[in-house]
């Protein structure tokens, strides 16, 4: 699963860092999300779903891989 | 026949503040998230909003950005579900009138609030707050190396949680040493509603020439803090940055140093939850989260936020322009969202509490508060094996239920 972040959506609460450490990061400047893998593997999918629905602004999402098509979603602001 | 009748508007309640248990929101607020979990609420000045009591729906009112904190015209900031509205409205007044507030991105909307908190989020970031974590071990241990000088009993609040939460605040922020009572004693005149007019202007002019004179120093002389950062950037305004500074160290101090004292109150009050921390110290983060949710402390709930549109939410629709209170200790019981919400569970494993709220407005210094509690409360246990109360458990002081945030007013504790 493709992992997308917005990073305009993004207030940089961190706790996909908190979540999921493995998959995201902030950074230093302005505290906002940086991917730092773009797809999910088997071990952490669990994590990432969790870090989505964890997003307080909704900045991330999970996409399907072969079409693009949105899978899931945190809320929407 | 019967089905067919209008359902009479409902009459609006007040936020239920009176507690029959020590550790639990008002009862009320349990029967009206599961009556109606968007009520109308009448406010202390006498309009009419709603009054939100499900997690689901607490959530949903934090993300949605038609929910705005800028007050509509004619009602003045700060409007609080609780509290004597004159008085607030007075308080509040008079940090507008001194521009306190221009920076103080809890009352603004994005974009406005985006750029203040951007400029500033990077400071609090996981990987930040935890290259403070040796420092907040040393001011502990040093705290707790007080206590133990002086001897039981001893009132935990003026000794550990409040010291702690200052000191931890001066480091953040880079308070000069030796500077942190002043700076301190400053701060809490000016956001203190019971001083008068005068002595709070007065405040606000000697903090400001202090906080001059420590950008100046930090421009100089930078170092790896926040007040130092604030005052490199040319994008700032005198004002922008007084109002930072101030905003982020008051918005960091009291809950925690509240939260820091009403949680060790928990801990004691639940015999079987402390020995399990005692005897497996691994459970602390769990423990300070689900503390975090049992407690709640902002008892008067989110900050009210204002439709700026129709809104149809949870079956209702709230009208442009109607005020919207989320109380977040009933959400943070709803048992929808976790299971036997009323019990403390140091092993909780559901996620998702409120007690930092959600949306644009999430508290940024969630990291940090959460990182002094583990090692406050760690130490503390380590400190003190036979950590207990001093007085008798209905003498414990608490704050009363028309306060903003619930806690002991003084803990007392020997060991």
């Amino acid at each position: 699963v493709r992992i997308e972040a917005d990073r305009e959506r993004c207030i940089g609460a961190g706790m996909c860092v908190l979540t999921a450490p493995e998959l995201f990061d902030q950074d230093d400047g302005d505290g906002r999300v940086l991917l730092l893998r773009g797809r999910t593997e088997a071990t952490n999918a669990e994590a990432a779903r969790e870090a989505v629905l964890m997003c307080p602004s909704g900045a991330l999402s999970l996409h399907a891989e072969d079409n693009g098509t949105e899978s899931e979603k945190g809320q929407d602001p | 026949v019967n089905g067919l009748e209008p359902v009479a508007e409902q009459s609006p309640v007040e936020l239920p503040t009176a507690r029959t248990h020590l550790f639990d929101p008002a009862p009320e607020l349990a029967s009206l998230r599961e009556q109606q979990p968007a009520c109308r609420l009448r406010y202390p000045d006498g309009h009419v909003g709603w009054l939100i009591t499900s997690h689901k729906l607490a959530r949903a009112v934090m993300t949605d950005a038609r929910f705005s904190r800028r007050p509509p015209d004619g009602l003045p900031i700060g409007r609080f579900p609780i509290g004597d509205p004159k008085k607030i409205a007075a308080f509040f007044g008079a940090l507008v009138r001194e521009r306190v507030m221009v920076a103080n991105f809890l009352e603004l909307d994005p974009p406005a609030q985006t750029r203040y908190r951007r400029l500033v989020a990077g400071h609090f970031t996981v990987r930040r707050v935890e290259e403070l974590r040796t420092r907040i071990e040393r001011i502990v241990d040093g705290q707790l190396d007080a206590m133990e000088q002086t001897g039981p009993p001893l009132d935990l609040v003026q000794t550990f949680a409040l010291p702690v939460a200052a000191s931890t605040q001066y480091a953040l922020l880079g308070v000069p040493a030796g500077d942190g009572e002043r700076f301190a004693g400053l701060s809490s005149a000016v956001f203190d509603p019971n001083v008068d007019a005068d002595r709070l202007t007065g405040s606000f002019w000697e903090l400001r020439d202090y906080l001059r004179l420590v950008a100046e120093q930090k421009r100089l002389n930078p170092e790896n803090d926040l007040i130092s950062d604030i005052a490199r950037r040319d994008d700032l305004s005198d004002e922008e940055r007084f109002s930072l500074i101030v905003f982020l160290f008051t918005a960091g101090l009291e809950p925690s140093a509240g939260m820091l004292a009403l949680a060790t109150f928990a801990l004691l009050c639940h015999p079987a939850a402390l020995e399990a921390l005692r005897a497996d110290g691994s459970l602390i983060e769990s423990a300070i989260d689900e503390l975090l949710r049992y407690l709640t402390i902002t008892q008067a709930g989110a900050l009210t936020r204002t439709a700026l549109e129709d809104v149809e939410i949870g079956g209702i629709v709230i009208h442009a322009g109607q005020s919207v209170t989320v109380s977040l200790a009933a959400a943070n019981r709803d048992p929808e969202k976790f299971d036997r919400p009323d019990t403390l569970e140091l092993t909780r494993s559901e996620t998702g509490h409120l007690a930092f709220g959600q949306g644009v407005h999430m508290c940024l210094g969630q990291h940090i508060a959460r990182l002094e509690l583990q090692i406050g409360i760690t130490r503390l246990l380590q400190r003190f094996p036979n950590l207990h109360l001093a007085v008798a458990l209905e003498d414990v002081p608490m704050v009363a239920g028309d306060q903003q945030s619930y806690g002991v007013q003084e803990l007392l504790i020997g060991w």
